[in-house]
């Protein structure tokens, strides 16, 4: 049986980022005692609920955010409506990111990809993704059915039982 | 003293330049941008101005008691170095306060210097 299975169903709403960040922080704590996953995975749920919330398709109004364990691994997965521009957007950013042999890699030329940016090109949802698999330790997969698209971060734990035996 | 004393509660953070004693600018709390042209944007050009009227050699941000920030917030610190190196009157250096159990501030800090070189000394 899994521990861990929260899904919420948020409204798209920037204030809720938080929120999510601190309850998955604490739910990750309450079931696998572990600071290093707390802090990866709350960071994890927030920057993929603040990349929904920003490239959902106009007409979305909520956004559902799941995290839950599956075998050595916890998945921190969000689904969000988006534009078929907006997916495919995130389909090659996803690409992108995994192109790298590892996050640090990904990480670093996302801030020099920054770096060189011209200053009116704005933000880009890259250095998110990074990060997610950098300091999140987590591995991307990305689902697109129709209008609607789920980005899964999984990241290798350790349970604390396992840990402390 | 060169940057004007501040004191801003925004949602979950709060920076603090003190009116005396070096140029240290302090961050606490939550750090949250929408993106690197949020308000976060526009302090970082008022010091940076204020810097270079006054010829100062160094600015201090103390991370230390900084929870968390966003990705937009390390574009918004990337782009400060950028400006660094870009503006050709501007002498300062950036020293980076971070504390030091906080891994994602030291993966964050170590990218940021690559692109920073001498121009950001971490702490």
């Amino acid at each position: 049986m899994p521990a861990l299975h929260v899904s919420m169903v948020v409204d798209r709403d920037w204030a809720n980022i938080d929120r999510i960040r601190v309850a998955v922080s604490q739910a990750i704590l309450a079931v696998f005692g572990d600071l290093e996953s707390r802090d990866a995975l709350a960071m994890v749920a927030a920057e993929l609920l603040e990349n929904a919330i920003k490239y959902a398709a106009p007409q979305a109004t909520t956004v559902r955010v799941a995290v839950y364990d599956m075998s050595r691994d916890i998945v921190v997965a969000v689904s969000n409506e988006v534009s078929d521009d907006a997916a495919e957007r995130l389909r090659r950013r996803v690409e992108w990111v995994r192109a790298f042999s590892s996050g640090e890699e990904a990480y670093l030329a996302a801030i020099c990809e920054a770096y060189q940016a011209n200053d009116a090109q704005g933000a880009s949802p890259g250095l998110g993704l990074a990060r997610v698999v950098h300091e999140g330790g987590c591995e991307l997969h990305l689902e697109a059915r129709e209008a609607q698209v789920t980005l899964r971060a999984s990241r290798c734990v350790q349970r604390s039982k396992e840990v402390h035996a | 003293m060169t940057l004007p004393a501040q004191d801003i509660h925004r949602d979950n953070v709060r920076v603090i330049v003190a009116d005396e004693g070096p140029n240290v600018v302090l961050l606490t709390g939550v750090l949250r941008q929408v993106d690197d042209r949020d308000w976060l944007a526009q302090l970082i050009g008022e010091w940076h101005e204020a810097a270079v009227a006054a010829e100062c050699p160094e600015i201090v941000l103390d991370l230390r008691e900084l929870e968390y920030a966003n990705s937009a917030v390390w574009k918004c610190l990337t782009n400060w170095v950028r400006l660094i190196h870009r503006d050709q009157r501007a002498v300062y250096c950036l020293r980076i306060r971070a504390r030091a159990g906080a891994h994602w501030q030291q993966l964050g800090l170590s990218a940021l210097q690559l692109v920073g070189g001498p121009r950001v000394i971490l702490q």
